[in-house]
């Protein structure tokens, strides 16, 4: 434990000093405008948008949570992760194009500007940055308990991890914006994909041959199980519940929302499609079969059962070289990095845009920079103490912040795809946002928020009654104010 | 951009096909799925709307 902890640290060093060279060399971009520090003036190329995207999608959970969810629940936790990716790259491929250009059209800068445009109402700009802050400041903070975790886990406190996620967080939003978030993206999602096959070739060629298995017996395995199909977890109401409110994390999440803002030109933005689908594919299908190899050793009696499915992959790294369980390591705290500064910076962008420049008199871009780095300071500090002081329910709502951003799908999609929203319809997307975040919030409140997940209403489950309620209210604005769709160009 | 043709009908089609498989072959066909059939199936199905997927944006955009 001494070494690996002496190792971790040494990897943690080079981690951040690549990093934070990678960030400054990145202000030669040059930031002077909000524009430019939330959104990189759209002029990003298309290995940075692609590698952004990933990076920022794909946090801590993956080589933690998936690979115990693997491992707990079976092949079903890989139609869960490929359920949003199927989704996502259609929802992509569909409506990046129109979204791409009405940005840099209509100068959008923050998601929210977006929705008040669209829909010509601030009350619903100002309605969603609320919204961010209640389901995604504990999604930050879960990132940080990660970070803080892992430190913890090797025995270098868990206060000492927080203190570097945050300190990493802050300091790669404000050296160059966005900028220096997806240049230092790109560089941790590299990290994090070479990381991950490092990790599923030691288990497969290494790991599993060293306890005398090979992929037949591992097979057996995983059926003896009980994991290798649907059974016991995976109900199809559980399987429903679990995956509607990722198929539209591509819509409802900011920090994925504006980066399809940012690339250059026509090629970028397809390149940002195409290098993210492959990036995630490869990605999910390593992490799912980690956790799923680990049960097949549980099965045959090399591993003891892990109760705590936090701590399959911790488990398995006690096996490993130490430099190998640091590299890995190290690539689950660039997971947490990467998509927690995203999300800070694309909250912070919807409070500078929404609340300074679209009401004053005068902008001036170094007073929108200013203040878009203390609210960046802000946020990260806030989402610091939450995770430090580590309350149970942190962790419970960072799970359900996708059901209470889940309203907002609708709301953008048909924003998205009418032309000029008048009428009614301005007002419904508002009532629609409300009735669909109370309606998430209230099953918090009531079972908990883990179990309003799986919870269910006349066999319907609670994510599914959220988005049909706020998709009717959305349909029937728009029917009512005679709104026509349109989505190619 | 625009779109080639009626590549953009074509392609939201199939993507609302491959969503049903997705969903409903394991649940009829393959629910007592052994080793690693379901993982199979569910990972071919994806690589196959990767593939499409970045096939369809090379040659369905048109750019400007």
């Amino acid at each position: 434990m001494v070494r690996t902890i002496a190792e971790f640290l040494a990897t943690l060093v080079i981690y951040i000093a690549v990093g934070t060279a990678i960030a400054l060399v990145s202000r030669r971009f040059g930031v002077k405008t909000s524009s430019e520090y939330f959104v990189a003036g759209y002029r990003l190329g298309g290995f940075l948008s692609s590698m952004t995207y990933a990076a920022t999608t794909y946090s801590a959970f993956m080589m933690i949570g998936l690979v115990g969810f693997a491992y707990a629940t079976g092949v079903g936790a890989l139609g869960f992760e490929l359920a949003y990716l199927l989704a996502t790259l259609a929802l992509l491929t569909v409506l990046a194009p129109r979204v791409w250009l009405m940005a840099r059209e209509r100068g959008w800068v923050s998601p929210t500007e977006m929705l008040s445009d669209l829909y010509g109402t601030n009350a619903l700009g100002h309605l969603v940055a609320v919204l961010y802050l209640v389901a995604l400041i504990p999604y930050i903070s879960a990132q940080m308990i990660g970070v803080g975790s892992i430190f913890e886990g090797l025995g270098a406190g868990f206060g000492t991890g927080i203190a570097v996620a945050a300190a990493l967080s802050l300091t790669w939003v404000v050296v160059a914006g966005v900028w220096s978030v997806a240049s230092t993206d790109a560089y941790q999602g590299l990290w994090m994909i070479t990381a991950a096959l490092t990790y599923v070739l030691w288990v497969t060629l290494f790991l599993v041959p060293s306890a005398g298995l090979d992929i037949g017996r591992v097979a057996e395995a995983i059926t003896k199980a009980g994991v290798s199909g649907l059974g016991g977890f995976w109900t199809p109401t559980t399987f429903t519940a679990f995956t509607v409110p990722w198929l539209f994390f591509a819509v409802t999440n900011p920090q994925v929302v504006q980066r399809v803002f940012m690339p250059a030109n026509e090629r970028s933005l397809k390149r940002l499609i195409q290098y993210f689908a492959i990036y995630a594919i490869i990605y999910t299908l390593i992490v799912t079969l980690v956790g799923l190899t680990a049960r097949a050793l549980t099965e045959v009696g090399v591993l003891g059962y892990i109760s705590n499915r936090d701590l399959v992959t911790p488990t398995l790294l006690l096996a490993a070289h130490p430099a190998l369980a640091s590299f890995i390591y190290v690539s689950i705290v660039a997971a947490a990095i990467s998509t927690s500064n995203s999300i800070v910076l694309s909250v912070t962008s919807s409070f500078v845009r929404d609340l300074y420049e679209r009401r004053a008199r005068e902008v001036r871009p170094r007073r929108s920079i200013t203040l878009a780095n203390s609210v960046v300071a802000s946020l990260v500090a806030t989402s610091a103490v939450v995770a430090f002081l580590r309350p149970g329910f942190v962790v419970e709502m960072s799970v359900l912040s996708s059901v209470i951003l889940l309203p907002l799908a609708p709301v953008t999609i048909a924003g998205w795809v009418s032309e000029g929203v008048r009428g009614v319809a301005r007002y419904s997307s508002l009532v629609a946002v409300v009735v669909g975040v109370s309606t998430a919030l209230y099953s918090a409140a009531a079972y908990g928020p883990k179990k309003a997940f799986i919870t269910t209403w006349f066999g319907v489950p609670i994510s599914v009654w959220v988005l049909a309620l706020s998709t009717l209210i959305v349909v029937a604005g728009l029917l009512l104010s005679r709104v026509k769709p349109h989505v190619g160009r | 951009m625009r779109f080639r043709g009626r590549a953009l009908k074509a392609y939201v089609v199939a993507s609302l096909a491959v969503l049903a498989l997705h969903y409903i072959v394991p649940y009829t066909v393959l629910h007592r799925a052994e080793g690693f059939t379901l993982y199979a199936f569910w990972s071919i199905l994806a690589a196959a709307w990767v593939v499409a997927t970045v096939v369809f944006v090379s040659w369905g955009w048109l750019e400007r």
